[in-house]
């Protein structure tokens, strides 16, 4: 039973926002990344273990880390970018004005975010990884969908938090990479609060009208996403521009690769057994 | 047709979904549309055709219309048409 009711939920969240803004105007950017340094939790790095990682130098892992931090910040942009055209079109049309007004500080939170993921990759390394996923179009069963798109938006988030909170606090790091770590982790905190609360409060409301078959569709389709996520954090681009001989083969082998599978069933187990509990996923087992 | 360019296709679709007899599926089935591949297997599927073509994926590529069926995808991914 949650304490407080939804709607003032919503209210307070809306508060936090408008109360705890940050300007991406105000982050101060060096003039230079220095070419030695990391940029990505050595732990957390894809290929971390692997026998390509175990032959590295520290130059080169280093080397690797810049590139997996462009890579990290790709991919929430990409993120951000699907969740805010998905979000917006929805905003103002629903029945509880304190929903919109939150989703709106949610939508602006996420695209200052990507000021800040934008402004690294372009400014070091004059790129962004482009976006391979390809969005399936919607159910067309309304209610299933915007269910989907916050389900999909919070097993997204779950993971990069997990990744932010690591980073944020990681001294070796470069102290740009650490403070935009620290930021997002700052304001997703708010964004994750509510995706666990909403999903909650709409399965309660629903779980007696959704039939098996709308359950197995939600779950088949949450973990079909999950694993899509997952693979965004090994790109081969990241490996050839890191000066991986073999970008292609290394990639291939991440796909079976015990390491990998084991890391990310230790991060769904620490962020997403709650979707587990909601009966939504078992991966998360 | 190009048949090498359909044959690439296939293998690529065998490596992203293993239990799949790629061989067996013709060139005209619509793919998503029968859950033959899902948008979640797009993004190791263009890892490998972009490996098998050897030419980057540009992003105007990315449409669920390019990944129709094995055709479509060999003269969008595969040939020289898809280069233009």
């Amino acid at each position: 039973m949650n304490a407080i009711p939804f709607e003032q939920f919503l209210a307070d969240l809306s508060k936090t926002s408008e109360d705890a803004f940050i300007d991406p105007r105000e982050f101060d950017w060096p003039e230079n990344m220095e070419p030695t340094g990391w940029y990505f939790t050595p732990e957390l790095i894809s290929l971390y273990g692997s026998d390509t990682w175990e032959s590295m130098d520290e130059a080169a892992r280093q080397k690797l880390s810049f590139f997996e931090a462009v890579n990290f910040f790709s991919l929430n942009i990409h993120g951000e970018k699907f969740l805010i055209s998905e979000i917006s079109r929805r905003l103002f049309g629903d029945d509880s004005s304190e929903l919109s007004r939150y989703l709106t500080h949610f939508v602006d939170e996420e695209a200052r975010h990507m000021m800040y993921f934008s402004g690294f990759c372009r400014r070091y390394a004059g790129k962004i990884y482009p976006d391979r996923t390809l969005h399936g179009a919607d159910s067309g069963d309304e209610e299933l969908d915007m269910f989907l798109l916050f389900a999909r938006i919070n097993v997204f988030e779950e993971i990069v938090d997990h990744y932010n909170r690591i980073m944020a606090k990681d001294e070796r790091l470069e102290p740009v990479v650490r403070e935009i770590n620290r930021i997002h982790h700052f304001e997703e905190l708010r964004h994750l609060n509510f995706g666990r609360r909403f999903l909650a409060n709409c399965l309660e409301r629903h779980v007696n009208d959704w039939d098996d078959d709308r359950r197995a569709y939600l779950r088949a389709h949450l973990a079909g996403y999950l694993n899509l996520v997952w693979k965004q954090y090994d790109n081969p681009d990241v490996y050839r521009d890191a000066g991986i001989e073999d970008s292609f083969d290394v990639w291939q082998a991440q796909a079976t690769s015990d390491r990998v599978l084991e890391h990310r069933l230790i991060v769904n187990r620490k962020r997403l057994s709650y979707l587990r509990k909601l009966e939504l996923l078992e991966d998360a087992a | 047709m190009n048949t090498q360019a359909i044959e690439a296709v296939r293998r690529c679709l065998a490596s992203v979904k293993p239990g799949l007899d790629a061989a067996a599926i013709a060139v005209d089935p619509p793919l998503l549309e029968e859950r033959i591949i899902t948008s979640f297997d797009v993004l190791d599927l263009l890892t490998h055709l972009e490996h098998a073509s050897g030419r980057p994926i540009r992003r105007e590529q990315l449409k669920p219309g390019s990944f129709r069926d094995i055709a479509t995808i060999a003269r969008i991914f595969m040939s020289q048409e898809g280069e233009q």
